[in-house]
């Protein structure tokens, strides 16, 4: 059995989801706040820092606010183009069939007919149509959102959740939806007391005890901190699952039952100054070593798979899992059939997750 | 089916463990795909000959669509006209500065050969007043007078090889001629000649490799004399008529690797009524 990393409860990197309510600590009032603002407004701006937890907030937060009844969301990641994303996500929950080449404005309607529900559109990831989609992709949706968000009769709202720094290219489409800032809600990082109360609801919620509760999770917070003194929350997740690991191993030696995360294992694991950084050294080293095993002569093959995967800027972009094997096998001369394997390998250690 | 990484950190990690080549061949790709949606929109916007340059390492590796593959060769092909418009016109403008540079050249070199012209001219003149005088050379004394402006015009005007050219040809044709048709009363002739002392000593700046000073020749009253090899000091006899010596005389002296020095010299008289020539000590420069 290969090495990996999920046999811990934490979440990880993955987002919550409306089934994780037991075990989403420390975005309450920003949920709140969002869950009123929606209600003023037909379209809601939510962007804040990468690592802040915008999609869980939308995904567990939000959704557990909504009685079934109120709602009825629909999400949607740009995939290739944002207009085609769009149009496929509608067509899925359609009840009545609409013809294919229905416009987006009957493609709702029908949709809401179905459902006679207030429709919530989310556009995960909405940043995304800046990095990766052109002029005509961005202006094609504007003038699309503008039409569907002015539909008499149809009661029909939108959150845009993106990242803070891609927010000024917005301003250019004010021109199709003046009312595009006037809604808009900031995430920001959790300060120390949110995170103590992640911490120590994640801990009691998987029946983790913390002797010295405050000591405890203040010395986590310390040891995660970054150069501007805060505290990614992904950060937190990988750290916690490590803590968890290293707990494992240590009651096994124990011999005892029940986990505890003690001043004493925060101590034992050491501090990082990139738990991200050696996460992924991990990672990789472990499918590396997979692979020499499997008598692959190349070198850096699963750095290589994950780097197509990345933008020119640095973030993360969806990618055909086709359209990767051509990529390597032109460039790097990496075979599709170690490309089928790595991906898997990846998804298991959670650094990859599926789109579709 | 699609993927993506569970983190932009894990993303950001990632660009910073691969290789600058693989950053650069990422940005390869990004130029590519951020211009061609620029072109489609505005179809004038190829990519720059910057951009090419840093695109076509990584060219057969990238993978484009056909539009973009359409709009790199494009852009190529722009650059390409646009390289060979530069070249033609750096070409047009060292031609533009070599043409003024030989404009200049040639315009100086004409007046040069109008200056020599004239020259020719004038020294064609003086040849024609010298053909002239030899057919009127009736006394020793007339005979002085020509070879004193035969030295002069050696010394000025004249190579050695031309004055020996016309000096042939002037014999030839009229002078041999000349002196047959009216020999000199040799009686009369002879009895008037006295040698005449002509002495002195050249200071040439540097000696050669032997130690020892070049040798000198000297032209007087159209007679040649060498120098004396040791000290550079010369000394000779001219049979003449001291009465009809005129007063200046030009002495030329040349060397190998030296100046032409010229210089009139005035004959001078001795107690006992000898004539000499007191040429003081010459300075030689070298060239």
């Amino acid at each position: 059995m290969p090495e990996t990393s999920n046999s811990s409860p934490f979440k990880f990197l993955d987002y919550y989801h409306k089934e994780d309510k037991k075990i989403f600590f420390g975005r309450d009032a920003e949920t709140e706040e969002l869950y009123h603002r929606i209600y003023e407004t037909n379209l809601i701006l939510l962007y804040g820092a990468s690592g802040t937890g915008k999609t869980s907030i939308i995904n567990c937060g939000l959704s557990n606010e909504f009685e079934a009844s109120d709602w009825y969301p629909i999400f949607v990641r740009r995939q290739g183009n944002i207009i085609q994303a769009l149009r496929d996500e509608l067509h899925k929950h359609t009840v009545k069939a609409v013809p294919r080449d229905a416009s987006l404005l009957e493609l709702v309607h029908s949709l809401y007919l179905d459902y006679f529900k207030p429709l919530y559109l989310i556009i995960d990831q909405f940043e995304e149509i800046f990095i990766l989609g052109d002029k005509d992709e961005q202006t094609a949706f504007f003038l699309q959102l503008e039409a569907l968000l002015n539909a008499p009769n149809l009661r029909f709202k939108v959150i845009l959740s993106m990242r803070e720094e891609y927010l000024a290219f917005l301003s250019e489409y004010e021109r199709y939806l003046p009312n595009l800032f006037d809604n808009r809600l900031r995430i920001e990082k959790m300060n120390p007391r949110k995170l103590q109360e992640v911490i120590a609801g994640t801990a009691e919620a998987f029946q983790i005890e913390l002797p010295s509760k405050d000591d405890v999770t203040s010395l986590i917070i310390e040891r995660l901190r970054d150069k501007n003194h805060e505290v990614d929350l992904a950060n937190l997740q990988v750290y916690l699952d490590r803590l968890y690991r290293c707990e494992q191993t240590r009651r096994e030696d124990q011999k005892r039952k029940g986990y505890v995360f003690d001043i004493e294992l925060v101590r034992q694991l050491g501090n990082f100054d990139d738990v991200m950084s050696l996460f992924l050294d991990e990672q990789l080293g472990v499918l590396e070593k997979e692979l020499i095993a499997q008598n692959v002569k190349q070198k850096n093959v699963p750095i290589d798979i994950l780097f197509t995967m990345v933008t020119d800027t640095g973030t993360k972009q969806p990618v055909d899992i086709n359209s990767i094997k051509r990529q390597l096998k032109n460039t790097k001369g990496i075979e599709p059939s170690i490309v089928d394997y790595c991906i898997s390998r990846f998804r298991e250690m959670r650094i990859i997750r599926d789109l579709s | 089916m699609k993927i993506e990484l569970t983190h932009d950190l894990i993303a950001k990690k990632v660009r910073e463990a691969v290789s600058a080549q693989d950053r650069s061949r990422l940005h390869a790709q990004h130029i590519v795909r951020v211009r061609h949606e620029l072109y489609l929109t505005t179809p004038e916007l190829l990519l720059t000959g910057e951009e090419l340059a840093f695109i076509q390492p990584y060219k057969s590796v990238l993978l484009l669509s056909d539009s973009e593959q359409d709009f790199l060769q494009r852009s190529e092909k722009e650059v390409a006209a646009r390289l060979r418009w530069v070249y033609l016109r750096n070409f047009l403008n060292i031609a533009f500065v070599l043409g003024t540079i030989f404009t200049i050249w040639g315009l100086r070199e004409y007046r040069r050969a109008e200056r020599t012209a004239y020259q020719n001219q004038q020294l064609a003149t003086d040849l024609i007043k010298i053909s002239s005088d030899i057919r009127q050379i009736k006394t020793v004394k007339d005979l002085h007078q020509l070879q004193d402006k035969i030295a002069e015009l050696r010394a000025t005007k004249l190579t050695d090889e031309q004055v020996t050219e016309w000096l042939r040809s002037a014999e030839s044709d009229s002078l041999l001629k000349l002196l047959d048709d009216n020999p000199p009363n040799s009686e009369s002739f002879a009895a008037s000649l006295r040698p005449v002392l002509v002495e002195g000593k050249i200071d040439f700046e540097r000696k050669h490799k032997s130690g020892q000073f070049p040798e000198a020749e000297i032209d007087i009253l159209g007679m040649k004399a060498l120098s004396s090899k040791a000290d550079g000091s010369f000394r000779f006899y001219i049979l003449t008529d001291p009465a009809l010596l005129p007063p200046h005389f030009n002495i030329s002296i040349q060397a190998a690797g030296y100046a032409r020095y010229t210089e009139a010299i005035t004959p001078a008289k001795e107690a006992n009524g000898k004539i000499y020539f007191p040429v003081q000590e010459i300075k030689m420069l070298a060239e």
